[in-house]
């Protein structure tokens, strides 16, 4: 059975995570600034996908500080996370590959 | 009040649209968010962030539970599950031993229980962490039910026999393969303790009076109410994922007494005959055959790959 491809919100999130531990409102910003203003996550949806994501393994927090009195939590990749984002882009390249060279067929690829 | 406690206060308001437990994990830093995200100057959530916090809470409360053989709270459950047992079994057969002492019948009334009073040794044993000790007294107590329950002259297979056998397998398996009493009892509270011991106290007062000895629909109810109670009581006292995890594993030594009060009851009504029922028995030893031997499988993998 083939795995289900991963939801683009999940992937942002993972690869912003990538970069380095980050806490709610960075990962927020970040997906904003990868996806280029594509995908705005709002907070709620952005929690239920960070539990979602700590309970399939694929990210853990990383660390608590308090910052003008709130709570900040830092969220980190694990390797199960890393390997499945390094599976998602492999997935995602190869079917890019295909779709450019079938483009490049019809005289619409990028040379 | 200012702009940003009343935004705070509606963003909160807005929260509550997720369970207790999310709340607990995210509330704070999802206000913390919320508030970074909303321009200065506001006192009203935006009506797309006033959405997204609803339908997100909704989702989370709809969203059942993820259950997998190979989940980080299987361990957790299984601890607890080596601690409740016996606990519960204490609790019961403690009843039934004071009951036959206070009533006259002393202990010649108890002789089939002689053996299994092995289990009693299960606790202290589990406190002094002699698993090994544990798992074959517990496994000798097992095999005299399983005894009581092929002899020849056994009319029915009594489902509460059944299910002190099966409640014994399970308990050598989460002794056997959970990470110990230590870790359960940082799990469990003062209100685990309670419900354990309360539902051990009513499981053995049951088997004195016999109060399936009613209607049928009077015993499922009785049964039912029992089995609701014992299940909310760990539910609101466990941290859920272990606690709904520990409920399966409670659930397989209670299918055989429950159909078996069930059938007790109706039987004594004249409805049906009570029939010998040994799948009950015999389905869920080897279900726990198999789980065990797939557990088992996937932990010497493990080593190996590790």
């Amino acid at each position: 059975m083939t795995k289900k491809a991963m939801q683009e919100p999940t992937f942002l999130i993972l690869t912003a995570l990538a970069a380095g531990p980050q806490h709610g409102y960075r990962i927020m910003t970040d997906v904003a600034r990868i996806s280029e203003n594509r995908v705005r996550l709002r907070a709620g949806t952005l929690y239920a996908a960070l539990d979602r994501l700590r309970g399939e393994q694929l990210i853990d927090a990383d660390r608590d500080e308090i910052v003008d009195g709130r709570l900040r939590r830092y969220y980190r990749l694990t390797p199960p996370g890393a390997a499945a984002l390094a599976a998602e882009t492999a997935r995602m390249r190869s079917n890019a590959a295909v779709a450019t060279r079938r483009l490049r067929m019809l005289g619409m690829g990028n040379s | 009040m200012s702009d940003s406690a009343a935004l705070e206060r509606r963003y909160r308001r807005l929260l509550v649209a997720f369970p207790a437990d999310h709340r607990r994990e995210y509330g704070e830093e999802m206000i913390g968010v919320l508030l970074a995200s909303t321009p200065e100057g506001r006192r009203r959530p935006r009506l797309a962030d006033a959405f997204d916090l609803i339908a997100g809470g909704l989702r989370a409360r709809l969203r059942p539970p993820r259950i997998g053989l190979s989940d980080a709270n299987w361990p957790d459950a299984l601890a607890v599950c080596s601690v409740a047992i016996p606990v519960t079994l204490l609790a019961a057969l403690a009843v039934n031993y004071l009951w036959n002492l206070a009533t006259g019948y002393g202990l010649a009334g108890l002789s089939d229980f002689y053996p299994p009073s092995l289990a009693l040794a299960l606790p202290p044993l589990i406190a002094m962490r002699y698993r090994r000790a544990a798992a074959v007294v517990a496994l000798a107590a097992a095999a005299w039910f399983w005894f009581l329950l092929l002899r020849p002259f056994t009319v029915w297979i009594d489902g509460l026999e059944a299910s002190y056998c099966l409640a014994l397998l399970v308990q050598i398996i989460a002794v056997a393969v959970s990470p110990g009493p230590r870790r359960a009892t940082a799990i469990l509270t003062w209100k685990t303790w309670l419900v354990l011991c309360a539902a051990g106290i009513a499981m053995g007062l049951a088997s004195i009076h016999y109060p399936w000895a009613l209607l049928t629909w009077q015993a499922a109810g009785v049964v039912v109410a029992f089995l609701a109670a014992v299940g909310a009581g760990l539910v609101v006292s466990l941290p859920k994922p272990v606690a709904f995890r520990l409920l399966l594993l409670l659930a397989i030594p209670a299918v055989p007494c429950t159909v078996w009060v069930l059938q007790f009851a109706s039987a004594m009504a004249g409805n049906t005959a009570m029939a010998p029922f040994p799948e009950l028995v015999i389905l869920p030893v080897l279900l726990l055959a198999c789980v065990s031997a797939v557990a088992a499988w996937r932990a010497r993998r493990g080593r190996g790959t590790a």
